[in-house]
């Protein structure tokens, strides 16, 4: 078993395994050939299966093993987000599995140089004195100082029988499908959406989760919902002029008529274009606070599209924006959601 | 009736700040300890493993320096110990403010006053156009203990910026304990610190070990470099952080003195008028060719003599036993998912535009109980993928504050008591 | 109700929901506040325990319009009463809309897309990272157009802000109020009186609160022909005391009217000040002044103490402390926060406190203070 490569993009790991350790810890990651899967399968909340092409982050990779090259690793995605930070100014950095003291590990090693620079001499100098301008510039000190660091993520390896067993969530075709606004407007907005439930419910019973349900809804006509209901107030956000992406015909079973039968299809008939009819809306009941983690994926900075299935589930796609176009890199969240 | 009087600049006060918070990372006091040409803070970390001393020279740190003890003549003292929380809630940050700002002093007046019924440690914050804060804060006489280090036993030296140092404290994870300091062998060149926690290497706990980080840095990038090859000495990453942090803030180089594992190391660096000493109990192997048993260190008697004043306890136990072994030992009780949330430090190296961007991805925390826990799962059935069922936490690392009382443990006293008697 | 649907009891526009948070920021420490529409503006009130209350006056100059229409006169309510009827304003009053709303959830409403101070650094979402632009900056932390609405007795309060392609409706609930009686100030017969910027006080109040003190002392009197002003506090770790000097060259304060008929802080731009108070009036110059408050509660002003331009502290005859926070919402444009406390009950366990004045009529500045004897510690 072997696997070894440099990480190429180490902002977007990084940023990678920061969205998804605020959904759950552990992540399954099977490195194969030809892609990287990120899945995490929390107890409850949303799961995501994140199925990524090896440039968006990896370049000279090579992985082996018994099993058609295929490893699949369980991996603390804390400790891993820890070391990958610590190679955001690094020149290189280099990812392999290894074993120590008979214990499977990712290494990371990371090179990084900085520049010489000297204090004035020990112990006293004057140095209170011109305290600011400390000698940055000082070349004659020895020049550039390369460092190298060692990160060691423990790691387990899962057999093939522990992971045959997760299967990716399936779903009914959507009634509406909508590019979503950005993410940050989005995370601000339902963040306080979920303070003010909470703070709302101070006083209030009922469990936790039932007091930070989120209204989601959208319709066909590039109209988004967001609403929240308390003792004290009842407060709505309602986004317009977003977009509805057409079906493409090659990747919707029927082709044609397969669109012209489709939920979305029919949901266009309904609503309007400025959110004020109630009629057209797909609608979900989730927990703010789960949604809350679902959003931190906006710091990838992907499009992301979500895709309402009416009172049964909310499916968010985040396609990573990769430089030759070719290889996509999708995110997958399957958002739980309340039946009623 | 002592006379303790001095002055300092706002540039002289927020070194004072500075250095309390580097002191209160070893101690909730700080000693105090006041002679006629100088001044000193002392703390002791509760286990006793790790000694701190800051010499602040009477005529060259303070503005304006006048003690007279009650007794002792030349040599008499005057001691007492503070709350370094009471210290620092007068210290407090931007004392100095270039702009003169708000919160800004024109100069920090203290005194002591002393009589039958009272101890007052007594501060005077003068700030620009009239305001003045006057603080007067209890104190307890005490008697000063002092860690003696004896330099000439201590052969092996480097010395380094602090700025560098602390570059490689930043890329340790959050949670480890222990450093080694490891010479590379002869010829390599090399020094490695490392940062680690003792192993846990039952099953699945092992996905919750922190991370083990190696810094390679070559001998070359000291300023001095001069110890036995192929050493290791484990202190502990919380003392060093501290320390490194600190001399940092003066913009100073670090000295290490050490002889080896199990015998105290100490760490010392100044500038203008500011001395600090840190003596730090190490353990780790010894792989030098001296395993014969070291002669008992020589004290020169005038080191002796300060150390009339050490009543407590004579040994230096070895650092903080690790929090890990604790928490392995307590895994069978049920557990919160707590995930400890590390807190960001605001000095961090890492912390820079980008970091604060990212920060706003972090999911809110709404101060509220978790109820996305992993552990809910913890007496239900397996699953297909056990392991992924884990409890959603870290073993939470205990603070340095929570390990006094079992400091002791952990790490069994490897060194005759004859041997450490003389140190302090 | 149908006819009452189309003359709404109030229609207000504001073009900074910023502004509105700002002042009702400053008493957001209640679950509920009473409100009070009235012609001239809203009124948001908060009390605690009968100790303190709080009000933000939202002015209908805060708004670009406001438009209030009084609900008709309920029969038999009290206003009918003679005593009223010579007097409008009261007569008025009685029949004002008043009711409670949630506060945190109104603030967190007019937040709602963000409040970033426009004078401030670029905010983060402006920084270099495109993919993050999600509020432009004509979008997130610009000034929202905010608009209230009341339709009549019974209705919610409607919060409706708009951002863009963005809009947030809230309905608050609104509660009956509960009717408590303000805290008696009596203007007519102040014991003390100072204006001084408000950050010199927040500073104050936030240095002592590290001592964790119960109680807060405030301390008044003439030292030589110099105001002095002090604050002072006590806890386990020791003590600490905040004076205000004015500079020993300025002028020395006006001559101490006894009884003030300048009630409020109002003077608008007065010259750049040099003296740490800027008005300094003792009802009695002769004898010092002390009184004490429940520290926590004071500290329930700091909010506005911070971003007040100037307070005006000032103390009745009764120990009554009111405290009122000039607050500029924009340059040029101010309006007024209002606290009153009431004081503790003297007991004389601390009256060494006395001392740390030093002698009333001794010119000594500061030197005394170190001699005396030493409040209580713990």
């Amino acid at each position: 078993m072997r696997f070894k490569a440099s990480i190429q993009n180490i902002t977007t790991f990084t940023k990678l395994t920061a969205s998804l350790n605020s959904l759950g810890p552990l992540a399954w990651v099977k490195l194969s050939d030809d892609q990287v899967c990120f899945t995490i399968i929390p107890e409850q909340g949303t799961q995501v299966w994140a199925a990524l092409s090896i440039d968006t982050i990896f370049e000279t990779y090579t992985v082996q093993s018994a099993a058609n090259n295929v490893i699949n690793l369980e991996v603390p995605l804390g400790p891993l987000n820890r070391a990958l930070k610590s190679a955001l100014n690094a020149t290189s950095a280099q990812i392999r599995l290894t074993k120590k003291d008979n214990m499977p590990l990712l290494a990371l090693t990371i090179v990084t140089t900085s520049s010489s620079n000297t204090y004035s001499a020990f112990p006293t100098g004057g140095a209170n004195d011109d305290g600011f301008d400390a000698p940055f510039d000082d070349l004659g000190g020895g020049g550039n100082r390369e460092t190298i660091i060692t990160q060691e993520v423990p790691v387990r390896v899962l057999g093939p029988d522990v992971v045959s067993g997760l299967h990716e969530p399936q779903c009914r075709e959507p009634d509406v499908h909508i590019i979503l606004p950005p993410l940050m407007q989005l995370k601000s907005i339902s963040d306080r959406f979920t303070k003010l439930a909470l703070a709302g419910a101070r006083t209030g019973a009922g469990s936790s989760a039932a007091r930070t349900r989120l209204d989601m809804a959208a319709n066909m006509h590039g109209c988004l919902k967001m609403s929240i209901k308390t003792d004290a107030m009842s407060i709505s956000s309602v986004w317009t002029d977003l977009s509805n992406p057409e079906l493409d015909p090659s990747q919707v079973a029927g082709g044609t008529i397969g669109i012209a039968e489709h939920p979305s299809t029919r949901m266009k008939l309904l609503g309007s274009a400025d959110g004020r009819s109630d009629q057209g809306w797909a609608s979900v009941r989730i927990d703010g606070r789960d949604w809350g983690k679902v959003m931190s994926v906006g710091r990838l900075g992907g499009r992301v599209i979500a895709c309402f299935c009416h009172e049964h589930a909310l499916i968010l796609y985040v396609y990573l924006p990769t430089d030759n176009g070719e290889d996509e890199s999708v995110l997958t969240y399957y958002v739980s959601s309340y039946s009623a | 009736m002592v006379v303790l009087n001095f002055t300092l600049t706002p540039e002289a006060a927020s070194e004072i700040h500075d250095l309390l918070v580097c002191l209160g990372k070893f101690s909730d006091t700080v000693a105090i300890e006041a002679r006629r040409e100088r001044f000193t803070f002392t703390a002791l970390n509760s286990s006793k493993s790790a000694y701190a001393a800051a010499t602040l020279v009477g005529k060259q740190f303070f503005s304006t320096y006048e003690c007279v003890p009650t007794q002792g003549g030349p040599d008499g003292r005057f001691t007492c110990s503070i709350y370094t929380r009471a210290l620092l809630s007068v210290f407090k940050a931007r004392l100095h403010d270039p702009l003169g700002r708000d919160g800004a002093i024109s100069r920090c007046e203290v005194s002591v006053q002393e009589n039958a019924n009272t101890c007052r440690f007594i501060v005077k914050m003068v700030c620009n156009q009239g305001v003045i804060k006057t603080y007067k804060l209890t104190y307890e006489a005490v008697d000063v203990m002092h860690a003696l280090f004896d330099r000439n036993m201590a052969k092996n030296r480097w010395s380094m910026r602090a700025g560098g140092l602390r570059e490689y404290v930043e890329y340790f994870g959050t949670r480890t304990e222990m450093l080694d300091i490891f010479s590379g062998e002869e010829g390599d060149g090399r020094v490695v610190f490392k940062s680690f926690t003792e192993k846990i290497s039952n099953g699945k706990e092992v996905l919750k070990h922190p991370l083990v980080t190696a810094v390679a840095v070559n001998t070359s990038d000291f300023e001095e470099f001069n110890v036995q090859p192929g050493m290791h000495i484990i202190i502990s990453v919380k003392d060093f952080k501290a320390i490194v942090i600190h001399a940092d803030t003066l913009k100073t180089s670090v000295k290490a003195f050490y002889s080896q594992p199990t015998r105290p190391l100490q760490f010392s660096y100044g500038s203008d008028g500011l001395l600090c000493e840190f003596t730090l109990m190490t353990s780790g192997d010894y792989n030098g060719p001296a395993t014969a048993p070291t002669p008992a260190p020589q004290i020169p008697s005038r080191l002796a003599s300060r150390a009339q004043s050490a009543t407590d306890s004579r040994s230096m136990p070895p650092p903080t036993s690790p929090a890990s072994r604790r928490s392995a030992r307590r895994q069978a009780a049920p557990r919160k998912a707590s995930s400890p949330k590390p807190q960001p430090d605001p000095e961090s190296l890492f912390v820079n535009q980008d970091e604060e961007e990212d920060s706003r991805w972090e999911p809110l925390d709404h101060n509220e109980e978790e109820t996305l826990g992993w552990d809910a799962a913890a007496d239900r059935d397996a699953g297909s993928f056990p392991t992924f069922r884990d409890s959603g936490s870290f073993s939470k690392v205990e603070v340095a504050t929570t390990v006094g009382a079992d400091g002791m443990e952990g790490i069994a006293p490897s060194q005759r008591v004859s041997q450490v008697k003389g140190l302090w | 109700m149908d006819e009452e649907d189309e003359h709404p009891i109030l229609t207000a526009v504001s073009s900074s929901a910023r502004q509105l948070y700002l002042l009702l920021r400053c008493i957001n420490f209640s679950e509920k506040a009473h409100v009070q529409i009235s012609g001239e503006g809203l009124k948001f009130s908060v009390d605690e325990a009968s100790a303190m209350e709080g009000s933000a006056f939202l002015s209908k100059s805060l708004f670009t319009t406001y438009t209030f229409r009084a609900p008709p006169p309920e029969r038999n309510s009290q206003h009918q009463n003679s005593d009223s009827e010579d007097d409008p304003e009261e007569a008025e009053a009685h029949n004002l809309p008043t009711f409670q709303i949630s506060l945190p959830a109104l603030l967190e409403t007019l937040q709602i897309f963000g409040l970033t101070d426009p004078n401030t650094q670029k905010p983060p979402w402006a920084r270099d990272n495109p993919t993050s632009t999600a509020f432009s900056n004509n979008v997130l932390g610009m000034n929202n157009m905010c608009r209230i609405a009341y339709e009549a007795p019974g209705s919610p309060l409607t919060i409706v802000l708009t951002e863009a392609t963005i809009r947030t409706t809230c309905d608050l609930t609104t509660y009956e109020p509960a009717f408590s009686d303000e805290i008696p100030f009596d203007r007519q017969s102040l014991a003390f009186k100072t204006i001084m910027r408000g950050s010199w006080l927040f500073d104050a109040i936030s240095e002592l609160s590290s001592t964790s003190p119960e109680k807060l002392t405030l301390w008044a009197c003439m030292k030589g022909r110099k105001p002095y002003f002090a604050l002072s506090s006590s806890g386990t770790l020791g003590s600490a005391r905040v004076e205000f000097n004015n500079d020993p060259f300025d002028q020395s304060s006006r001559p101490p009217p006894a009884n003030s008929n300048n009630p409020s802080g109002t003077a608008a731009d007065p010259p750049l000040p040099t003296n740490l108070l800027e008005t300094f009036q003792l009802g009695d110059p002769t004898a010092p002044l002390r009184s004490s408050y429940k520290f926590s509660l004071i500290q329930r002003a700091a909010r506005a103490m911070s971003v007040a331009t100037k307070v005006s502290v000032r103390m009745d005859d009764q120990g009554v402390l009111s405290l009122q926070f000039m607050i500029e919402v924009e340059p040029g444009k101010v309006s007024f926060v209002d606290f009153r406390f009431v004081p503790l009950v003297d007991d004389d366990e601390d009256e060494g406190d006395e001392t740390m004045l030093g002698n009333g009529d001794a010119d000594s500045e500061e030197g005394g203070a170190t001699e005396d004897e030493d409040e209580d510690m713990l």
